[in-house]
Parts: structure tokens; sequence; C-alpha cells
């Protein structure tokens, strides 16, 4: 009777190893969440880009940290949550990428990323980026001109408007198995604007080359419009007689528009464009005509009702 | 009773405590107020949905309270607000510009208005004192459920999973209620 009893009782007592380690166990499931929060920030690797500071286009306003740059970002292709792609970066691959310029050009070019860094000045621009749903960071890209690439492929004159082309790679991309946009993801500008110095094509921000979350290894960069127009993981720019289908215009035509201009006094149907949140701040500030670049862009714009062509 | 009140009141406060833990495992929330905003919105809604499911399930039925459940989604709507307003810097004119001109704003206040009767009638006095009245005025949930999903369909840029999840909640409900009235239970 007595011996049953200890035996139950010894059933009951924690094993030697797990008594003796109880703190450790007790803060190993506290601090879970901080370990199962590994930043991806820079997950592939470390590479710096030569560069230098640009004084010109550049803002001198705080720039958004390493951390919240690439953990809240619109990339659909690898996921829809702001998020998931940092969760999913690793699935975008950008081993032997080739960027293609092709259509209306004499001289069509072949590059990969090596020769973009090698054959063009790269230059830290400081812009404001404001996206389409009210909230806006400031970035350091590390990137060129477009106009340079352009001007290298020696443009027809025939040639009227600029299509960018993203990666498709349904077997690797989770966001593309899902029919949230039409993919490829497509973007375009008119001539005169891709040869705006402004619009610069990136390879990297702060020093560093792209993390894919936020478009490795090649984008755009158009700072006086909404952040889609800015597209990821370029494969080909055309140069086109005719305005080019975009991706975000053929979801919902009646709301992004071709010309997506950041503008406040042109709301989104659904929301409002004019106020942002400069993510990190405190209080909601005013959105800026053109996103504050309108001494550099508007001469573009001076016949058009910005309201019709939005 | 008091068995499933208790039970009731722990799954309200379930959300909050998920809230933290998540809030904690990000590290840093690069863009909190959005995040609040639509974390409450969206535990608002599920809480429609489990107060309406608690009358046609009867292991819910058995364990839950319907009221404090009806509340519980009252309580994350005011949250909801509450986040709204502070996303606005709590500047009214910002605030009445956005009742003015957007819809999905004026579908929510207009939920919100809808969902004071019941709160005010959910006591057992108030029912006592409306009768029959009472539980017409309460079918208004149905009400609000559509309100609340048109108001969160208008803002989907162009991910529906959620929408789509929602709406077969919805259908799974219906036909739960079909069901009910057919069996006269």
């Amino acid at each position: 009777m007595i011996r049953k009893y200890n035996l139950d009782k010894e059933n009951k007592v924690t094993d030697q190893r797990l008594f003796t380690r109880r703190r450790e166990i007790i803060a190993g499931i506290l601090s879970a969440p901080f370990v199962l929060n590994s930043p991806n920030l820079f997950a592939k690797e470390e590479k710096y880009l030569p560069f230098k500071k640009d004084m010109e286009f550049s803002t001198n306003e705080q720039t958004n940290t390493i951390k919240q740059i690439t953990s809240y970002n619109n990339f659909y292709e690898l996921g829809s949550g702001k998020r998931d792609p940092m969760i999913n970066a690793d699935k975008l691959i950008t081993e032997n990428w080739k960027l293609i310029v092709d259509g209306l050009v004499e001289n069509p070019l072949t590059l990969d990323v090596e020769d973009l860094i090698k054959n063009y000045a790269l230059e830290e621009r400081i812009y404001r980026l404001r996206c389409v749903e009210a909230w806006s960071m400031v970035i350091p890209w590390i990137g060129f001109e477009l106009n340079q690439l352009i001007k290298k492929s020696r443009p027809l004159s025939s040639a009227k408007y600029v299509a960018f082309e993203s990666i498709l790679d349904k077997d690797n991309l989770p966001g593309q198995r899902r029919n949230t946009l039409n993919w490829p993801y497509r973007e375009g500008l008119r001539l005169d604007e891709a040869m705006n110095p402004l619009t610069i094509i990136s390879l990297g921000l702060y020093g560093r080359v792209l993390p894919n979350q936020n478009g490795s290894p090649i984008r755009l960069v158009v700072p006086w419009k909404y952040g889609f127009k800015s597209i990821k993981s370029i494969v080909k720019i055309s140069l086109v007689s005719e305005e080019p289908r975009t991706s975000w215009n053929e979801q919902s035509p009646s709301e992004y528009g071709f010309y997506s201009n950041v503008n406040p006094n042109v709301s989104h149907p659904r929301w409002s464009q004019k106020r942002e949140r400069r993510i990190g701040e405190f209080r909601k500030r005013d959105t800026e005509m053109f996103n504050g670049y309108a001494k550099f862009v508007s001469y573009m714009y001076s016949n058009m009702d910005l309201k019709k062509f939005f | 009773m008091v068995r499933k009140v208790s039970i009731t009141l722990l799954l309200a406060q379930l959300p909050i405590f998920l809230l933290i833990f998540l809030f904690l495992s990000f590290g840093v929330v690069v863009n909190p107020i959005s995040y609040l905003i639509n974390a409450s919105g969206h535990i608002s809604i599920i809480f429609l949905f489990i107060t309406l499911l608690s009358s046609r399930i009867i292991f819910l039925k058995e364990n839950l309270d319907r009221r404090i459940l009806g509340l519980t989604s009252f309580f994350y709507l005011i949250m909801h607000i509450l986040f709204y307003f502070f996303d606005n810097n709590f500047i009214l004119s910002y605030m009445i510009d956005d009742l003015i001109h957007l819809s999905f704003i004026q579908i929510g206040y207009f939920a919100f208005i809808l969902f004071l009767p019941l709160v005010f009638s959910s006591n057992l006095k108030a029912k006592t004192i409306l009768g029959g009245l009472w539980s017409s005025l309460h079918k208004m949930i149905y009400l609000i459920v559509a309100l609340s999903l048109i108001h969160y369909y208008q803002v989907i840029k162009a991910d529906f999973i959620y929408m789509y999840f929602y709406l077969l909640l919805s259908l799974f409900v219906l036909v739960k209620s079909s069901n009910i009235q057919k069996h006269g239970s």
C-alpha cells in the first residue's frame, strides 16, 4: 500500500534535468516571440555598392530605418500582407538576372547587374516615397538616372512611352500563384517622365544591394508618383509608341490611373489622399503636390487636367 | 450561468493577449496605428459572427453567453473607432471631411449607430420592458453584419481572401438559420 503510494508520487515528480533548467525553459517560452522574429534585413549577402552622394535632388529629411524599409512592403509577388515580402524574401530568385532593353530602339541591350554597376556612376538619392495607401517613407536609394540607360539604347523618334515588366516566376513566387493581379506586374511612363533626372533605376539602398523584398536586383524609383509606379525586380524595359498597359490600372481603371502623380487634390475614389502617415511619426502630415517634387516635374503637366489624367 | 459568463469573458479578452503577443513578436510594428485599426475591425466582425453562430451551434450555445459576445463585438468596434480618431490626430475637421466624402466611413458610422440600441437594450430589464419587440430589434444584427462587410469590402485593394472567408461564414449562418426554422427549434 505504502509502496504503491510512493510510486504514484514518484510519477508526479518533475524530472531532475527539467527541474534544474526550469528558469531557462520559462525564459525560452516567454522569449519565443523575440527569437522567432529574426529580422530578414539584408538576408542574401552584405554586398556594398560604390556611390557618391547626390546634393541636387536628395531631401535632408530624416530617413526611415532599415527595419522599417525592409519589413513594411507592398510586393504582391511575395504576398499581399505588409510583412509577407520580408518573410518570403528568399522566394525571389535573383541569380543570373538579365535586364533587356528593347522595342523602338536602335541599340537593344541585354545587361546583367554587374554591367549596370560597372557602366553607370551610382549615386545616393534620398527620396520621399508616397504610397497610394496614404503612408510614406524617406529612403536612401542607390542608383542612376534612367535617362542614361535609355540614351544608350538610342530610342527611335516613334518611341513615346516606356513600358516596364517585372519577373514572372510562378514556380517560386508565392503571390503569383493567385490572381490578385494580372502577372507579370507591368508599369509605364511617358518618355519625358522616364527621361526626367528624378527618375532612377535603383540597385540598392543604405549603401548595399537591394534586399529582395524591396525589388532586388533592379527597380525603378519615380518619387513624384505613387509607390506602385516604382516597379520592382525589372526584367524588361521596352520603348513603345502607345501608352502601355499597367497592372493596377488593369485591376481597377477608375482608381489607379496611368499617371498616378501624387496629388492631394485628387482623391482615390474610396479614400482620401490629402494626408499621409510618415512611417514612424505620431501625427499625420499633409501630402504635397507631386510629393514635394513640383519644381522638378510640374512643367511636364502644365497643359493637362490632372483630375482627368489622374 | 456563471461558467458560461466566465468562458465568454475569457474568449472576449483573448484577442488582446494575442495582439500583445504578436506585437512583441514583430519587434517593431512598422505602422502600428494602421495595424490596430485593421485588427480591431476584424475582431469586431469575428465576434459578430460568433454571436450569430452561438445560437446555431449547440456546443457554442452551451458554453457561451450571447449578450456578452455581442457586447464584445461592440467593445472592439469602439476601439476600432478610437484608433481611427487617433489616426486622424483627433482633429474633427479631418474626420468630418472623411464623413462627407468617403462612403466606407459613412457606412461604418451607420453600422455603429445601429449597434447602439442593441447595446442599450442588452440588459434583462430592457428585455422585459420591450417584450416581443426586443427580438425584432435585435434582428438588426444581420443588418450590422451586412454593413460591416460592405465597409470592409470597400477598403480592400486586391486581396479578397478574408472577404471570401466572411462570405462563407455568412452563408453558413444563413443555412443554419433556415435549418432551425424548418425544424422549428
